[in-house]
């Protein structure tokens, strides 16, 4: 009897070290996965964070979002990937998409109309998402 | 009469014109920081850092949101921003500063100029005043910018639990790296 307590407990505490040492060297992934939490188009993403920054930040950040509209600008960055900026109401910034998985990216020509799905991280001048994906 | 006039006026946009040329200008600026201890090493990259720098005065800025920072593992990245950064307050980090040596770094002319900035730095809601050694590279129009310093945690009052804190260097190495163009309307 105490030989199978014994055992059963060994067992349970390999898995959950086996399972620990799992989620800590889980790598990040390049993009983000699963179902967006916000749907919306890339002018009334940036007017959001334009007129109230920290409402929007309070919406947005960290989380996945899926941002619609038209590519203005596409921009190769040595070693690190593409960005893609979409349009938006504002004459000289937009929503800027940062690729690090280039594969996702490509295809995409300035004019194009796309679904971007990334990562929110808040405005500096552009409203700058990461982990981007182009969703069909 | 109308000869001052038309001197002033020439003046003027001359000056405006030349101001106009004097700010180089990058959002695709680099910064990443680097800790290493016998437990661990951690690094993580941020490709998304905003940054002026006028080449008439001196003067330098950056600025970056915590949240692109990009770490290898994603559980890092999540203690990074939930429990130390604390990025939902602290959403950026900013430095304004100057270059000391401005009379040494010759804009106009291509070469490689090592060069001190010393200016305000904000991390976590903090702001300390911070020295660093750089070198600006000055070449075909663009100006590149590299320094290395180094940061530590508790300055900031980022506190770090006791049970993690051997994998955490007591002071961060922070590189830099940018590449500015001039600042075109």
């Amino acid at each position: 009897m105490k030989k199978k307590v014994l055992l059963s407990v060994s067992l349970i505490v390999i898995l959950m070290t086996a399972a620990a040492m799992y989620m800590y060297n889980k790598p990040s992934s390049q993009t983000m996965s699963g179902r967006p939490d916000y749907v919306v188009n890339a002018e009334t993403f940036f007017q959001e964070f334009e007129q109230n920054e920290a409402a929007a930040n309070k919406k947005y950040l960290n989380k996945t979002v899926l941002i619609s509209g038209i590519v203005t600008e596409i921009q190769g960055v040595d070693s690190v990937g593409i960005n893609i900026t979409l349009e938006t109401l504002n004459p000289l910034f937009g929503v800027s998409c940062e690729f690090t998985d280039p594969g996702k990216a490509d295809k995409i020509k300035i004019g194009d109309e796309v679904s971007i799905k990334g990562l929110c991280t808040g405005m500096l001048l552009d409203v700058v998402l990461v982990k981007c994906s182009v969703e069909k | 009469m109308k000869k001052s006039i038309a001197t002033v006026f020439i003046t003027i946009f001359a000056f405006g014109v030349s101001i106009a040329q004097e700010m180089y200008f990058t959002k695709n600026g680099h910064v990443d920081f680097f800790s290493s201890t016998p437990m661990e090493d951690i690094k993580a990259d941020n490709n998304k850092v905003t940054s002026v720098l006028n080449t008439t005065t001196g003067d330098i800025e950056f600025s970056m949101l915590i949240m692109a920072f990009q770490f290898e593992k994603s559980l890092m990245q999540e203690h990074f921003n939930e429990n130390y950064m604390e990025s939902s307050t602290y959403p950026k980090s900013s430095f304004k500063g100057k270059i000391t040596n401005f009379d040494a770094v010759n804009f106009k002319a291509d070469g490689t100029y090592p060069a001190e900035v010393a200016g305000k730095l904000t991390i976590h809601g903090v702001t300390k005043d911070i020295a660093a050694k750089g070198t600006f590279t000055v070449k075909g129009g663009k100006i590149n910018a590299v320094s290395s310093f180094t940061v530590k945690p508790e300055d900031y009052n980022i506190s770090i639990p006791n049970l993690v804190r051997d994998k955490i260097a007591k002071e961060i190495k922070v590189n830099i790296d940018n590449t500015y163009e001039p600042y075109v309307k």
